[in-house]
């Protein structure tokens, strides 16, 4: 056989790009069914609620835990109480099955160990969590991202005059590591007074949660799960303050109970993912989730704060890319 | 106590050394006056060294081989001799000589021609398995290791490993290699003399061994001989070519994932030549991290090596090995990783018994990672750094008593993990690892052979050094810190020895006892195996070494001229195994020892092995059954767990059919049983804000598996024989011929209240190919 160079080179060339493409796309992801292997649920009821510093009804929600390909039932029919080693809490049953409201309306208070006790399935579970302080919020510690983001847009009115809005776009993530205080954020649109749920005029993402720790192995080398944004216009800069954050303090345990919660959950799946193992808690045996107990306090923002924050961690002002799109 | 306890360690080290000496001195005066052959067995084109060539007296039936620098030494009684010099693949010489004295002899064997039923691929294997008192050891020729069909056209060494009876690997494209139920980081793996700690390029896709480089492996499964030491599971010492001493020779080869460029001549003809070989991968020429694919990886190595022949008694050689690889995303994320090593060695064959050999090594490993998020640069760098001198001196004493012996020490300079933020840095460590040994081979009977020693090791940290105390809950309670000198000393007797009964010509019974002692682990909770973040991290005052003692008993025949059987079974026992608390972090985490817990393990299994050596089709089928399962106080309730690599059970077939002259055919078929894995058996809900998430509820360690893995490869060679000033050969080959679906790892996507099970597979049905043009 004899050998042609120039045609053998070319003919590699052809075939290294089609095997690279097979190899570089090879790797294929399918949603499978497993038969999952049963050796026993540890668990027979999982807990999701707390007590919170700020006033009014406390809620808590029950389920059953489930298989693969079943779904969560509620665990209708508790028998609830919060104690806090003066005061004892009952709990009633909503009108949805497996959410629960105290009877009468309490505030958590700061310092205290807050302890739950629930009878169901003839069993008896218990779980406790202590209130520690959150502490003001501080602009610095709101953790925004730096994709926020500021643009003043020209438009005209209706009466034909010039006017302005100031769109602003304040970048959520659902984790942010590094922060000066680790805290469970929420953050709400006063006009709608809900958050979330529609994005009308304000696109708000659900908890954001401030870790004061690095970013952990899990999330390599994958992005943080979700990077939500935070819009509003304004015309008139004397707007009242339209958003209101939340911070909410958590206890040690709480929070590697999220940890924990976070690295099987949205930490799974990658190169350096941990060793799965189960989240950890703090009901007694039988009893899976957490039951916490969260100093709540509160902040409205106005624009000239939100300008603020993008100056903080964004630092961009978007008007000139808009006029150049123009 | 402690002084005691040391004390009563001298004492039986005294008493071994004095019984190793007795038995040697009888074996040594039961000969009467001898005279020694002795000499290098060499390729007669190329002048590269045959290693494991045999030269016999076949009227005496006494014989020797050639040692891993191609050197033999053979004592005789004075008279007239015939000795015969053979090796697989080359024609037999022979050579007359009348003892009166000693005499230096090289032989230079030629190729032999092919001839399609005489094709002999591992003979030389087959005949070993009977001969060597030493037990599982697997001597692999680049012959045989380009006879086996490949992933991605180019022979790959670790894969062959792979192929053998009693080597894991935890699915596709890995370059993990789980060894008679050891961990990945159990394997000793050497490129002359250089421990390299991590094999592996494209996550494992290509391992760093560069075929153009390699001239021969050698594998020991459990049962090392005493000169090897550091690891618990498995040695795989390769050796690298030493470079055409009689022409010049060029070498280009081309496949899917990298070209290599070799190049190899004499720098004075016959005393000295060299080889540098290099590989450099494609895809980052193709495709870049622009979103297609997100993740784009990329590598290169260089293998250079000089050997200068001072005169007929010393030898200088001077290697060097360097690779890299990157891993780039679009999203910020970057990865590099490489192993580079330098080996000075000075062979010197003092008299015709005496061989020296004396090195001084240079290895380093690191990894670089880098992460981008939100203006925050996070950066990870792990290694670990060697500086090492050793000397091994061997006495032939005569064809049936070797003696050997070495010392030598290793500074080790570990970086578990380092980051900008020192706080979240692991504590830099050094120390040295010191060893001496002793190993004698004896035959004192035809019918029996015996191969003993033992190996003396102590790991000093040392130097400037930060560590923590822990209490009962792995607590940190206390910050110690040493400014210079021996702060903590491991020691360990490792006991070597294989007994060789040889029934007959055509059988033999081995049995086998050893301890070996593993100073340092790498620390990687990955359920992948090709995670490229290593942390290697040394015994220290919290954590000891791993312990391992292993007992083998093993019956090997050969049936017919072309035909051999073997069974081996074998238990271990490891003490200071360590494994990982559920949601162990490992990265960012100065207190790293608090996520680890130590425990003991074992492993047994069987392996059955029958081979087809001569004739056009060649192959092997082989079958193990084999379990590793671990015990340890905090992981799984305390209860036994199964390794990440206990893999029950494991067939393998390969075979290789010459169709002409210049043109082959390959096939290998593999079937495992599916690896443990952690899966959930449930879930519960929770409320994430308003969004619903499903939480897996697991419940013991490692008690799920995945399917059971197989796949059939099939490969088309074309290697003809030297032909005018260019030649060429080819390789084709179907990786995964039937397309079958091996999962890689599951996903659990369990937002939204619902539960999907994502399954990734990295290669179907994969068609490869590689070419190399020779001049």
């Amino acid at each position: 056989m004899k050998l042609n160079l120039k045609r053998a080179a070319s003919l590699h060339l052809f075939a290294t790009a089609l095997i690279s493409t097979l190899f570089v796309a090879g790797c294929a992801e399918e949603e499978v069914t497993l038969d999952l292997k049963n050796t026993g649920n540890p668990y027979q009821i999982a807990v999701d609620g707390g007590v919170f510093s700020y006033g009014g009804h406390q809620f808590l929600k029950l389920t059953v835990p489930f298989e693969q390909n079943g779904q969560p039932e509620p665990a209708s029919g508790a028998k609830i109480e919060v104690s806090d080693g003066q005061n004892t809490y009952q709990y009633r049953e909503t009108e949805k099955k497996g959410e629960y409201e105290s009877v009468e309306e309490f505030a958590g208070e700061v310092g205290k160990v807050y302890t739950l006790k629930i009878e169901y399935g003839g069993q008896t579970y218990y779980a406790s969590d202590s209130m520690v302080a959150a502490t003001e919020i501080e602009l610095e510690q709101i953790p925004a991202g730096e994709q926020s983001s500021y643009m003043k847009i020209e438009h005209w009115r209706d009466d034909g005059s010039i006017a302005f809005n100031n769109h602003i776009q304040i970048e959520l993530s659902k984790h942010k590591f590094g922060c000066v205080e680790t805290a469970r954020w929420i953050f709400r649109d006063i006009e709608t007074d809900y958050y979330v749920k529609t994005p009308k005029n304000l696109v708000l993402y659900e908890h954001v949660y401030s870790h004061h720790s690095s970013i952990p192995q899990g999330v390599f080398p994958m992005a943080t799960e979700g990077t939500f944004a935070a819009y509003n216009d304004y015309e008139d800069e004397d707007d009242e303050a339209p958003i209101q954050c939340v911070k909410l303090s958590m206890s040690d345990k709480y929070y590697d109970y999220l940890i924990s919660l976070f690295n099987i959950a949205d930490w799974s799946g990658g190169m350096f993912s941990t060793i799965p193992g189960n989240v950890k808690t703090n009901l007694s045996k039988g009893g899976a989730g957490y039951f916490y107990a969260s100093d709540v306090k509160i902040r409205y923002l106005d624009l000239h704060e939100m300008l603020e924050l993008v100056e903080m961690f964004g630092d961009k002002d978007l008007s000139d890319d808009y006029e150049d799109e123009e | 106590m402690i002084m005691k306890m040391k004390n009563k360690t001298i004492l039986n080290s005294m008493k071994l050394t004095t019984l190793i000496s007795i038995l040697m001195f009888t074996a040594a005066t039961a000969y009467g006056q001898q005279y020694t052959v002795s000499g290098y067995v060499k390729d007669r084109a190329t002048g590269e060294v045959l290693v494991g060539a045999t030269v016999y007296d076949a009227s005496l039936q006494k014989g020797t081989a050639t040692n891993g620098y191609g050197f033999y030494s053979l004592s005789l009684p004075a008279g007239n001799h015939t000795l015969t010099c053979s090796f697989v693949g080359y024609q037999a010489d022979e050579f007359s000589v009348s003892l009166n004295g000693n005499v230096s002899r090289n032989f230079d064997l030629a190729e032999e021609t092919v001839s399609l039923d005489a094709v002999t691929v591992s003979a030389d294997g087959r005949d070993m398995a009977l001969r060597t008192n030493q037990f599982c050891e697997e001597r692999l020729t680049m012959r045989a290791i380009r006879q086996m069909p490949t992933m991605f056209g180019e022979a790959d060494v670790v894969k062959v490993v792979q192929m053998q009876s009693g080597v894991k690997t935890l699915g596709d494209g890995s370059s993990g290699m789980f060894v008679r139920g050891g961990g990945n980081d159990q394997n000793l793996i050497l490129i002359d003399e250089a421990p390299i700690y991590n094999p592996s390029h494209l996550f494992g896709l290509v391992s760093i061994f560069n075929p153009d480089a390699v001239n021969h492996v050698e594998l020991f499964k459990s049962n090392m001989p005493a000169q090897y030491g550091g690891r618990v599971s498995s040695v795989i010492d390769c050796k690298m070519k030493e470079g055409n001493a009689n022409d010049f020779d060029f070498a280009v080869g081309l496949s899917p994932l990298s070209s290599t460029l070799t190049a190899s001549g004499p720098v004075w003809r016959e005393r000295s030549s060299f080889l540098v070989s290099a590989r450099r991968s494609f895809i980052d020429f193709i495709f870049k991290p622009d979103g297609v694919f997100s993740l784009i990886p990329a590598f290169y190595d260089v293998n250079a090596k000089l050997n200068i022949q001072i005169n007929s008694r010393n030898r200088l050689f001077l290697s060097f090995y360097n690779g890299k690889d990157r891993l780039e995303s679009s999203d910020g994320f970057f990865n590099k990783w490489g192993n580079t090593s330098g080996t000075l060695r000075w062979n010197c064959n003092i008299g015709s018994r005496w061989f020296l050999n004396t090195s001084v090594i240079v290895s380093d490993y690191s990894n670089y990672m880098e992460f981008n998020e939100n203006k925050h640069k996070y950066k990870w760098e792990t290694g670990i750094t060697d500086v090492n001198v050793k000397t091994d001196l061997a006495f032939y004493i005569n064809p049936d008593n070797t003696l050997k012996a070495g010392v030598g020490t290793t500074h080790h300079h570990f970086m578990p993990g380092q980051t900008a933020d020192s706080l979240q840095s692991i504590p830099q460590i050094s120390a040295f690892e010191h060893f001496a040994y002793l190993l004698h081979d004896l035959s004192p009977v035809p019918w029996l052979g015996v191969n003993y020693g033992v190996r003396l090791s102590a790991f000093q940290n040392c130097g400037e050094a930060t560590w923590y105390e822990y209490n009962d809950d792995y607590q940190v309670v206390g910050t110690k810190k040493n400014s210079s000198g021996v702060y903590k000393t491991h020691t360990s007797i490792e006991p070597r020895l294989n007994v060789n009964f040889r029934v007959n010509d055509d059988r033999s019974l081995k049995l086998s006892y050893a301890r070996n002692a593993q100073y340092m682990q790498v620390l990687q909770n990955s359920t992948l195996s090709y995670s490229s973040l290593e942390t290697w991290f040394p015994a220290n005052p919290n954590i000891k070494p791993v312990l391992v003692d292993v007992v083998s008993a093993g019956w090997f025949q050969n049936v017919g001229s072309q035909y051999s059987l073997s069974a081996e079974i074998y238990y271990k026992w490891y003490n200071n195994q360590i494994d990982y608390v559920d949601h162990a972090r490992l990265l960012n985490n100065p207190f790293i020892e608090g996520e680890v817990r130590v425990g003991t393990a074992r492993a047994y299994g069987l392996e059955l092995n029958a081979r087809k050596t001569q004739g056009r089709l060649t192959g092997g089928i082989s079958y193990t059954y084999s379990r590793s399962l671990r015990t340890i106080d905090g992981i799984n309730d305390g209860r036994e767990y199964s390794s990440l690599y206990d893999i029950p059970h494991d067939l393998k077939i390969n075979a290789n059919y010459k169709l002409t002259a210049n043109w082959s055919a390959s096939a290998a078929w593999v079937y495992t049983s599916g690896r443990p894995t952690t899966l959930p058996v449930g879930f519960y809900q929770t409320e994430d804000s308003y969004t619903e998430m499903a939480v897996p509820i697991y419940s013991e360690r490692n008690s799920s598996r995945f399917p059971a893995y197989h796949r059939l490869d099939l490969s088309v060679g074309y290697e003809p024989e030297k032909q005018g000033r260019v030649w060429w050969s080819a390789n084709f080959g179907l990786y995964n011929v039937y397309g079958r679906k091996n999962p890689l790892g599951y996903r659990f996507d369990t937002h939204h209240g619902q539960v999907r099970v994502m399954q990734t597979t990295l290669f179907r049905l994969l068609p490869n190919f590689a070419v190399k043009v020779r001049f």
